[in-house]
């Protein structure tokens, strides 16, 4: 059992590292499944598990800040307890949805955790070393490929019920907390460029786009048209004022750039 | 408007390339707070390190710092902003800095909006629920489809996206020498940036409060009188209560750790849910 829980342990890193780098599809449940079946020595039967899974969370992806619940430690799980319980696609499913859930909750950790990499690259940015800056996305990739290994590793070889009381052993007000948290937290990435943006008096720009999705929820691409259109508007308005001349044919031999 | 006299390094091919594989890792550090801006730097490394080769330290660091903000898109539509960013760091450097940040900002949510809803929802669906179909009846050429089927798009959006984005930018920034054209595509691109930020916000900040008040008998939650007032208050002056401590020189860390205690604390007390 050891040497197949390290199998499919390293199996789910590999599909972590493809979630959160190439994204060739390997994360997807009919593929993070049907693995898991090879590894287990049935094949067929993981990929009729996995079918079912995929088909269940074909919706199920990352957009804008949602964390969605963690397809690929969920659908290994589920193809593994499925194939070795003997009961299949039901039990595959049954025991998916939670461990997706509960696994996700160690995303949030992981995605929180990986701010600090932010703030040491604000730091070491004062050195203008680009090669130094490097690392500190590249941290990031190891644990989040362990994110996904270490929980199946324990959940093959000891059984799921004794990674859920690894996961109460966390007080529940500290994971919650950490989800609002996380829900908050892009209002100070919004600060942040905001400072930077807002020099001008441009704020009114911005209410605009608030007021537009709040109310009257246009989304980003509706958004991003009344962008054009209103700084389009805005130049004409100004940029006759200043009656600035625009030759773009005599810029030719320009070399003032 | 751009006076700084360095020789201008110029970006080949190889260095586009260089994104590409380098576009492989997005993900790797995305964070709650500014989501993808290490992966966007990470990316922008080779192209940036070859145009400052031979500025100071402090031009560097005001480039590093640029590509450290917020950043948040569709992973494969990144690939057209990179390689755009590209383009203008390459023809206005650091002079150039507010037009880069605004751009960014201003084409990362319409493209996200676009990969969401046509890679992530309908072609990736597509792909996978034929390679399903397969895989039910224990065919492995399922597996194989879905593979080439979703990648033979995906690639390419990558790599030929980087390359479409660097040299229309190029083209683009070419005709405008004119510095007064640039301030005023600047202003522009920055209006649309705001706009696309505002709008962000309802969207991605999320905060509520499930208090539950009776008056005369009649139950209201505090959140829906906070709606009533206007959507998305909360998120609304959260944003501007860090924008404000921002600019007076607080640091990010601080109001990082302010934010995580108080949801803990609150969260646990039942104001915040």
């Amino acid at each position: 059992m050891l040497v197949k829980s390290l199998l499919v342990a390293i199996w789910a890193g590999i599909c972590a590292m493809d979630m959160f780098g190439p994204q060739v599809s390997l994360w997807r449940p009919l593929f993070a499944g049907s693995i898991t079946g090879l590894l287990l020595g049935d094949f067929t039967q993981g990929m009729i598990i996995a079918a079912t899974l995929e088909l269940m969370w074909l919706g199920v992806v990352g957009v804008g800040a949602y964390v969605p619940p963690d397809v690929v430690a969920g659908s290994i799980l589920g193809t593994a307890f499925g194939i070795l319980s003997g009961k299949g696609a039901v039990a595959g499913v049954a025991i998916a949805v939670p461990v997706a859930v509960v696994s996700q909750q160690l995303d949030i950790l992981f995605r929180t955790g990986t701010i600090a990499l932010s703030h040491k690259s604000d730091k070491a940015a004062e050195l203008g070393d680009f090669d130094k800056m490097d690392k500190y996305h590249l941290y990031g990739i190891p644990f989040g490929a362990l994110t996904r290994a270490l929980p199946v590793f324990f959940a093959v070889y000891f059984g799921a019920e004794y990674v859920q009381k690894l996961f109460d052993i966390i007080p529940k007000f500290i994971m919650s907390g950490l989800g609002i948290a996380g829900g908050i937290l892009p209002a100070l990435g919004f600060g942040m460029l905001l400072s930077m943006m807002l020099n001008k008096n441009l704020w009114i720009f911005f209410l605009l786009g608030f007021v537009a999705n709040a109310y009257g929820k246009i989304p980003t691409i509706g958004l991003a048209i009344i962008g054009i259109i209103v700084a389009f508007g805005y130049d004409m308005v100004m940029g006759g004022k200043g009656n600035r001349k625009v030759d773009v044919n005599s810029s030719q031999g320009g070399l003032d750039l | 408007m751009i006076n700084e006299k360095v020789p201008n390094e110029k970006i080949d091919k190889k260095d586009l390339n260089k994104m590409f594989w380098r576009m492989q890792l997005f993900q790797g550090s995305w964070n709650y707070e500014r989501m993808q801006n290490l992966a966007f730097l990470f990316c922008m490394k080779p192209v940036l390190k070859k145009i400052y080769k031979n500025s100071s330290k402090e031009e560097k660091t005001v480039a590093i710092k640029r590509h450290l903000e917020f950043f948040n898109t569709h992973p494969t539509m990144a690939a057209p902003i990179l390689g755009i960013s590209a383009a203008m760091e390459e023809q206005g450097r650091n002079n150039a800095g507010n037009a880069i940040s605004s751009l960014k900002v201003g084409m990362m949510g319409p493209l996200a909006g676009l990969g969401d809803s046509i890679i992530w929802l309908t072609w990736m669906p597509i792909c996978m629920s034929l390679g399903a179909s397969f895989c039910s009846q224990g065919n492995p050429l399922g597996l194989i489809l879905a593979f080439l089927m979703f990648n033979i798009v995906n690639v390419p959006l990558k790599y030929y996206g980087i390359k479409f984005g660097y040299e229309k930018g190029v083209a683009f920034l070419k005709e405008t020498k004119n510095s007064d054209v640039i301030q005023r595509y600047t202003t522009m691109a920055t209006i649309l940036g705001l706009i696309i930020v505002g709008g962000l916000i309802p969207q991605m900040v999320a905060v509520k409060v499930p208090i539950v008040i009776t008056i005369n008998k009649v139950k209201v939650t505090i959140q829906e009188i906070l709606d009533g007032i206007m959507p998305s208050l909360l998120p609304l002056i959260i944003t501007f209560l860090c924008y404000r401590s921002i600019k007076k020189g607080k640091s990010s860390i601080t109001i990082l750790l302010l934010i995580i205690v108080a949801a803990i604390v609150l969260g646990a007390i039942g104001i915040l849910g």
